[in-house]
């Protein structure tokens, strides 16, 4: 009996290093360079603010800065000022750490560490028309417009574009298209 | 600055005989913190491991939305954003680490865990926290839940926790450990902490996983996971696993030893198990189900009875299936109505001289719970009411009990003087009943009638955010028992010899230091160290079981190769006090991992090496137990090879 088994583990320690040789040597060739998750996140901030129109009326002025704000814990440190240096428009991005909800911001991103309470976050940013983003699970089920999440390797995106109309804003027909949960409507206009 | 303030309490009336009614309110105040100014900063400084330039393009907010989905990433863990608010010591173990690091059971999970450690005796898995691990407790005093699900039954309240879980560990997504009594919330059993087991979704999974393993000591496991979730929203798991082992083929027992031979187990350590679980949702409805069975043979001998005899075993089954509507009327509130059943059936063969004696313990009960939830602002208010019906609870003695009473409180502090730094201060207030096993399995006058023990903890933890993921904490702890439920020996009145009752007040206290996150480079890191001592008020004298010092190390690193990655995790365990007044050395075991997992698709394969070092070290054996010591496991190695479609 424990002979056999010797063998069996044997056996599947073979097999288990030749997956790794030659499955790793199929695709290094192919292989593209890793980023840290929150570098990647918080590109997708600045794209967000980018493909989502706010009203006239969101801006003090046609020149006023976007305001991108954290809500709760910031996981992205330097990297969300590194990625948001840029304009939309003729308008510059700040970007402001909140521990609470406050007017001012165009898209606040809302940290797992508010999790408990994201279906009423979600609730108060809409009616001050604010483009809510989160990576906390259900996050969309919860009134959310964005939702970021992890697929294997890769960051998606969920977007509900009922929510983001409701707050009066308008998202891209792009973005919509390239959101996760939407790609099965789009297969199947065309 | 003051953060918040929070506190609540619970009153429950309980009467177990039969049927047991309780209706819980639960104030839950949460004074939200006075907004801070809005820090409104350009660039703070740059921070290790968050913005790494070398690693990935340069300049990603360059690039298209199409490319942006296709960059690969590290994952980041997201421990430090989650545990900042939680008014409780808060530990999270995800699954990634229980796949880097080949922990086998939530019994290993528990050991990386700070201030906890596990014992063994070859039968069950025993789980001290913060000094306390009395002999004769079957894990009553940590609760478990599995989805919110309670998991310890309602003889004995065990926790199951080796092999003899129900729940397999590659089935978990994350476990959540709360330090501290939290039974206002959660019901008794919630004592010395609570053990909150996730389990993977069909949205996370979307295929199927099929894994098969090996090892030493003839060790072969074979598990198929599946899940996913489609267009409409209905989500399902399923996922069915079997395990066998020879175990250890020959333990040395030398207090069994004879002039005829030494003192040899022989083939007496084998371990079987089956686990099933499933959990769909649709809708506002969602059910969850689990199935386990386990056999385990003991070489230990215990309770007497003859030695190196394969016949000594226990078997345990453990099944529960729960329906549960959950419903947001509105952002505010939401709505929650649970109906469960659960099983644990529990037999024991003991062999001696005159024959094999059987023991059992049977127990079926089916809970019905429901509650709102309302929040206004950052309070919140839940109401909520819970009745729980015993169909059965046969052990070998039945009995009675009559109607309880408790008063349970918990109040924490929260301030937050800079951003980045948080300070905690925790009080918590609960009393444990004595379980129906306590009180009645001796059949005897002493253990009926034992009173409920009391705990009041109080903790100071400072937490300090160093990176946005990377963390470090210090913490001081109080823990006083009073009327601790003990098991002692030396009766003739009783079946075995032993018998319970409430001992001594044992306070315990220590402090506790971690730091835990990602490092630079992509290392993902949780190290510990704690100091406690726990002694008798009376006598000053150090209770049997408790380390005076723990260490832990986890830590796992990208190897160069694509996607390869070596994990490494190690416990240090200082001198205990045996239940013979003996000392049980302390001991230091490493286990080291390498892995690689697909993407999304394709074949994956892991190899452990358990206790990489070979040290012998043992654990203390109980009062059911001649040896003073069990050796535990030398050096041992398991591959597991997996595929995912």
């Amino acid at each position: 009996m424990r002979a056999r088994c010797r063998r069996l583990f044997v056996l599947l320690a073979f097999v288990a290093a030749g997956s790794v040789v030659t499955d790793g040597g199929a695709i290094s060739a192919s292989e593209s360079p890793r980023a840290d998750e929150y570098r990647v996140k918080a590109a997708f901030l600045y794209n967000f603010a980018k493909f989502v129109d706010w009203p006239a009326e969101a801006f003090a002025t046609p020149a006023a800065p976007l305001n991108v704000c954290i809500l709760g814990v910031d996981p992205f440190g330097s990297a969300l000022d590194q990625a948001l240096q840029g304009h939309v428009g003729n308008r510059a991005i700040v970007t402001r750490r909140l521990t609470e909800v406050e007017p001012g911001c165009h898209l606040v991103f809302i940290s797992a560490s508010e999790r408990k309470r994201l279906a009423l976050l979600a609730d108060s940013l809409r009616a001050l028309r604010v483009l809510t983003v989160s990576d906390a699970e259900g996050f969309g089920g919860l009134g959310g417009m964005i939702e970021l999440f992890t697929e294997g390797e890769s960051v998606r995106f969920n977007i509900y574009p009922s929510e983001v109309e409701r707050a009066g804003l308008r998202a891209s027909a792009r973005l919509i298209e390239l959101a996760a949960n939407q790609k099965h409507a789009a297969g199947g206009r065309r | 600055m003051l953060s918040w303030l929070q506190g609540y309490g619970a009153r429950d009336v309980r009467r177990t005989s039969g049927a047991a009614l309780c209706v819980l309110i639960s104030a839950f105040v949460w004074a939200g913190p006075a907004p801070l100014a809005a820090q409104e900063r350009a660039l703070p400084a740059p921070e290790a491991g968050s913005a790494d330039r070398k690693d990935g393009p340069d300049d990603l907010s360059g690039l298209a939305l199409e490319d942006l989905l296709n960059v690969k990433v590290y994952a980041a863990s997201k421990f430090v954003q989650e545990v900042a608010q939680a008014p409780a010591s808060v530990t999270i173990v995800s699954s990634d680490e229980i796949r880097r690091q080949g922990y086998r059971t939530l019994a290993d999970l528990l050991r990386s865990v700070r201030g906890f450690y596990v014992t063994s005796d070859r039968d069950y898995s025993y789980v001290g926290v913060r000094g306390f691990l009395r002999p004769g407790d079957f894990n009553g005093r940590v609760l478990v839940l599995v989805n919110g699900h309670r998991m310890n039954d309602t003889i004995y309240e065990q926790a199951l926790l080796g092999t003899e879980s129900p729940i397999d560990i590659n089935l978990v997504d994350r476990v959540e450990v709360i330090r501290g009594p939290s039974s206002s919330l959660y019901g008794t059993s919630a004592f010395f902490a609570v053990v909150n087991v996730i389990t993977r979704t069909g949205r996370s999974l979307q295929g199927v996983e099929v894994e098969a393993e090996g090892g030493s000591q003839a060790m072969r496991r074979g598990r198929v996971l599946a899940g996913g979730r489609n267009a409409r929203g209905l989500e399902g798991v399923f996922a069915v696993s079997a395990f066998a082992s020879d175990g250890n083929p020959s333990i040395h027992y030398p207090e069994f030893d004879t002039p005829a031979g030494p003192g040899n187990a022989v083939d007496a350590d084998g371990d079987r198990s089956t686990n099933l679980f499933a959990r769909g949702s649709a809708g506002h409805l969602s059910v969850q189900a689990a199935f386990g069975t386990r056999t385990k043979h003991v070489p230990t001998a215990a309770f007497d009875t003859l030695f190196n005899d394969a016949r000594l075993m226990t078997r345990d089954v453990r099944a529960f299936v729960e329906l549960q509507y959950s419903r947001r009327l509105d952002p505010r509130t939401t709505v929650d109505v649970h109906g469960s059943y659960d099983q644990y059936d529990y037999n024991g063969e003991f062999p001696y001289a005159s024959g094999v004696f059987h023991d059992e313990g049977r127990s079926a009960w089916v809970t019905t719970e429901g509650s709102v939830a309302h929040q206004f602002g950052r309070h919140a208010l839940t109401a909520g009411a819970e009745y729980r019906q015993n169909l059965r609870q046969n052990q070998f003695a039945r009995g009675e009990t009559g109607v309880l009473l408790d008063d349970r409180r918990r109040f924490a502090l929260i301030v937050t003087p800079v951003q980045g730094s948080t300070l905690k201060a925790l009080y918590g207030r609960a009393f444990r009943a004595p379980n129906p096993f306590e009180l009645y399995y001796d059949q005897n006058a002493i253990s009926a009638q034992l009173k409920p023990e009391h705990i009041n903890t109080a903790e100071l933890i400072w937490e300090q955010r160093l990176t946005p993921r990377l963390q470090a904490s210090a913490s001081y702890f109080r823990n006083r028992v009073s009327g601790l439920i003990v098991q002692r020996s030396g009766t003739g009145d009783t079946l075995d010899g032993l018998y319970y009752v409430n001992g001594d007040s044992v306070s315990a206290s220590g402090a506790e230091l971690e730091l835990q996150g990602e490092l630079p480079g992509h290392v993902h890191t949780r190290v510990s160290q704690s100091f406690q001592a726990a002694t008798r008020d009376a006598t000053g004298q150090a209770t049997s079981n408790s380390p005076r010092v723990l260490s832990t190390l986890v830590v796992d690193a990208p190897l160069p190769w694509r996607r390869t990655i070596v994990a490494f995790n190690a416990y240090g365990i200082g001198v205990r006090r045996g239940v013979q007044d003996n000392d049980v050395p302390g001991a230091f075991v490493a286990n080291v991992s390498i892995s690689r997992r697909p993407v999304a698709r394709g074949l994956g394969a892991a190899l452990t090496i358990y206790n990489v070092f070979g040290s012998s070290y043992s654990d203390p054996g109980s009062v059911e137990h001649r040896q003073a010591v069990l050796p535990q496991d030398g050096r041992t190695a398991s591959v597991r090879v997996s595929w995912r479609f």
